[in-house]
Formats: structure tokens, C-alpha cells, sequence
């Protein structure tokens, strides 16, 4: 009885991890004149229509609103250098604050240059970023959801496993004390 | 075969959770401590079952085992099946959480329609076998497919009930091979 007790508690608590761990990935490509990011769960696990939001350097104001695409896909043209920020939301409970720095190189006109520019600056890059997830009912239901099918079927047997084991004992100790 | 919320009439569907809870009373006490192994097995494989899918003319089938769990379980076939029904509800997403009454009513006659033919001494085993899987699909199907006619989603349930035929004939000779299996190791699991 002890046993299934403890098995069925592990587990639940393993997938209570699984559930936290469950964050936005957000990367991306900055390629002379335009700047993609990809935002998804995961590579494969794309957040389609997440609200986006870009910031210019050093303002307050939105310098463009807009969603991904069904791909987790965002695409936008910077005017200046510095420092710009987006802010990704999903709408059901996850939002990631993405810096980004646009150095002055991005702006070269000069053609001869361009290239060897281009080759410097287009690489995907992996940014630091501070992520902010608000609890809320969505964002229980959608970490569920997440959670690939064997182990909602492990988890699934565990319980049936758990609560045979706990009426067992409990009538075989009934049966004892008779 | 699983009812989702929003089709039937919410007052029907909390009455038939509430009847279920006194059908699961009723069925599961005075169980002996013996018989919970057998019933926790039987939910397990009950439970996986919905997992493995059959593509069959444009949509998907799973067995169901409601036969099996007649045959094995009897009367205490129904807690099995409510329970496994959700757990598969709020696990899987299969069915919605406030029709598991509902559809464990449907599910559980099925069942218990396969034991009253199991116990039929005087026919065949193997023809026993191969009726009592065949009506543990059925019967859900049927009863399915009438409450949805009432509930006016009419269209095309008949087609979806021809599809369940299939299903029953599979699902018969699967459980004769259950049956033929346990009849073969000697086990005292089946009476």
C-alpha cells in the first residue's frame, strides 16, 4: 500500500515540474534590414498568434504591434541601433521580455561592404532573456495539453495502480482486524 | 464513442452522473479484497486500450473491452468503467468531465448485457465470447447513437453506427481470443 502511495505522489510531483518547465523559447535571426524571431515551445512547437510588441531604443511607445504567424514566425525592420525590446505574450499565461541589440553595421549602405556586414551580423543568436509567467486557469489547461501522450498514459496507470493498491490494503487490513 | 460536454442537456448529464454514483454504490460494495487486483488490471488495460487506433473508413477506432471487463469483472465491471472514463476525461481529453456519467451508463450496459450473456451456461463458450465482446460495442453504440438523435445531432449517426458494427465483430473476436488465453494458462481469472 505504502509503495503505490509513494509511486503515485512521485509521479505526481514529476509532472508538476514538467508542467513549470514548460516556457517560451524565443530566437532570433537579425539579417540586414530586417530582424525574424521565432517564438514556440519548443522547435517544433510553435506559438501561433501571440501578441507581439516592439520597442525602438530608449521609448516607451510601441514601434509596431502584431502577432506571429502560424509558424511562430515575426518579422520587423529596425530604424535605429541600440537596444530594442519585444515583449511576446501568448494570451494564456506565458510572456517573455526579449533585448535585442542592433549595432550600427546593420544601417551600412555601402554594397561593397555589404556583404562581408551581412556575413558578420546574420547569425541566429540566443539572447537573455527575463520571462514572466502568469498563473492563471489557460495556463494550467494548456500545460496539460503539452504534456506528450506516454506519460499522460503512465500517469494514467499510476493512479489506477495507486488506488487498486490503496483499496486493497484498505479491505485486506478490514480483513485482518476481523 | 466518448460523448463530449455541450451535446447532451447538462440537467440529464448530472443526473446520470448521479445515477452512476449510485449504480457504482450498489455494484461495488461488499467487494472482497480478492477481486480489487482483478478490477484494478482490468481498468489499466481498459484504460490503454483507448489508446491504441484503428483508421477505418475516414475515421478512428479503438477497442474498447467493455466486453472483457463483463466477462472478468461481472457486476463491478460499472466502478471500473467509471473510473477509467475519467481518468481518459481528464487525461486524454476524450469525452468531456461532466458527461463521464453518461457515458459509463452507456458503456457499462454494454458490459453488463456481456456478462448476463456469459453467463448463459448453456451456449457454446466460444459463441458467449464472441456475443459478449460483440455487445459490449454495441450497446454503447446504440444508446450513443439514440442520444444523439434526441439531443438533434440526427445526421449521420446511422453511418457512424454501421462503422460500430465493424468495431463489435472486431472487438467479438478479440475477446475470444481473451477468453481462449485464459482458458489456455489455466487461470481462474474467468469463471
Amino acid at each position: 500500500m505504502n509503495k503505490s502511495l509513494i509511486t503515485s505522489t512521485l509521479l505526481v510531483l514529476l509532472f508538476s515540474t514538467l508542467a513549470m518547465a514548460h516556457s517560451i523559447r524565443v530566437d532570433v535571426n537579425i539579417q540586414s534590414p530586417t530582424v525574424t524571431i521565432y517564438a514556440g515551445f519548443s522547435k517544433i512547437k510553435p506559438i501561433a498568434n501571440a501578441k507581439v510588441e516592439v520597442f525602438a531604443p530608449e521609448t516607451e511607445t510601441p514601434y509596431q504591434l502584431g502577432q506571429t504567424d502560424i509558424n511562430g514566425n515575426f518579422a520587423f525592420l529596425p530604424n535605429a541601433y541600440g537596444e530594442w525590446r519585444i515583449k511576446i505574450d501568448d494570451e494564456m499565461g506565458h510572456v517573455r521580455n526579449t533585448k535585442i541589440n542592433i549595432p550600427k553595421e546593420f544601417f551600412t549602405t555601402d554594397d561593397s561592404e555589404h556583404e562581408t556586414d551581412i556575413k558578420s551580423i546574420s547569425k541566429v543568436i540566443k539572447i537573455e532573456t527575463e520571462e514572466e509567467i502568469e498563473t492563471s486557469h489557460h495556463h494550467s489547461h494548456n500545460a496539460i495539453t503539452e504534456i506528450p501522450i506516454i506519460y499522460k498514459a503512465i500517469f494514467g496507470l499510476a493512479l489506477i495502480f495507486g488506488i487498486t493498491g490503496i483499496l486493497y490494503g484498505y479491505k485486506a487490513n478490514k480483513k485482518l482486524k476481523q | 464513442m466518448h460523448i463530449a460536454d455541450g451535446i447532451i442537456d447538462a440537467r440529464i448529464s448530472i443526473i446520470a452522473n448521479v445515477v452512476s454514483i449510485g449504480i457504482i454504490y450498489f455494484s461495488g460494495r461488499n467487494t472482497p479484497a480478492e477481486e480489487i487486483p482483478k478490477m484494478g488490471i482490468t481498468g489499466a488495460a481498459l484504460f490503454v486500450a483507448s489508446l491504441i487506433h484503428i483508421p477505418f473508413a475516414g475515421t478512428s477506432l479503438h477497442p474498447g473491452l467493455f466486453g472483457i471487463a463483463g466477462i472478468i469483472l461481472g457486476r463491478r465491471a460499472f466502478p471500473v468503467i467509471f473510473t477509467v472514463l475519467l481518468f481518459q476525461s481528464f487525461i486524454f481529453q476524450h469525452g468531456g468531465l461532466l458527461s463521464v456519467g453518461i457515458n459509463s451508463i452507456n458503456m457499462g450496459a454494454g458490459a453488463f448485457l456481456a456478462w448476463i450473456i456469459w453467463k448463459q451456461k448453456f451456449l457454446p463458450e466460444y459463441f458467449r465470447a464472441i456475443l459478449a465482446g460483440f455487445v459490449g460495442v454495441i450497446i454503447p453504440a446504440l444508446l450513443m447513437s439514440i442520444e444523439f438523435q434526441l439531443s438533434g445531432y440526427g445526421k449521420g449517426i446511422i453511418f457512424i453506427f454501421s462503422i460500430y458494427i465493424f468495431a463489435a465483430i472486431v472487438e467479438g473476436l478479440l475477446s475470444l481470443s481473451v477468453v481462449k488465453f485464459f482458458r489456455k494458462i489455466n487461470s481462474d481469472i474467468i469463471k
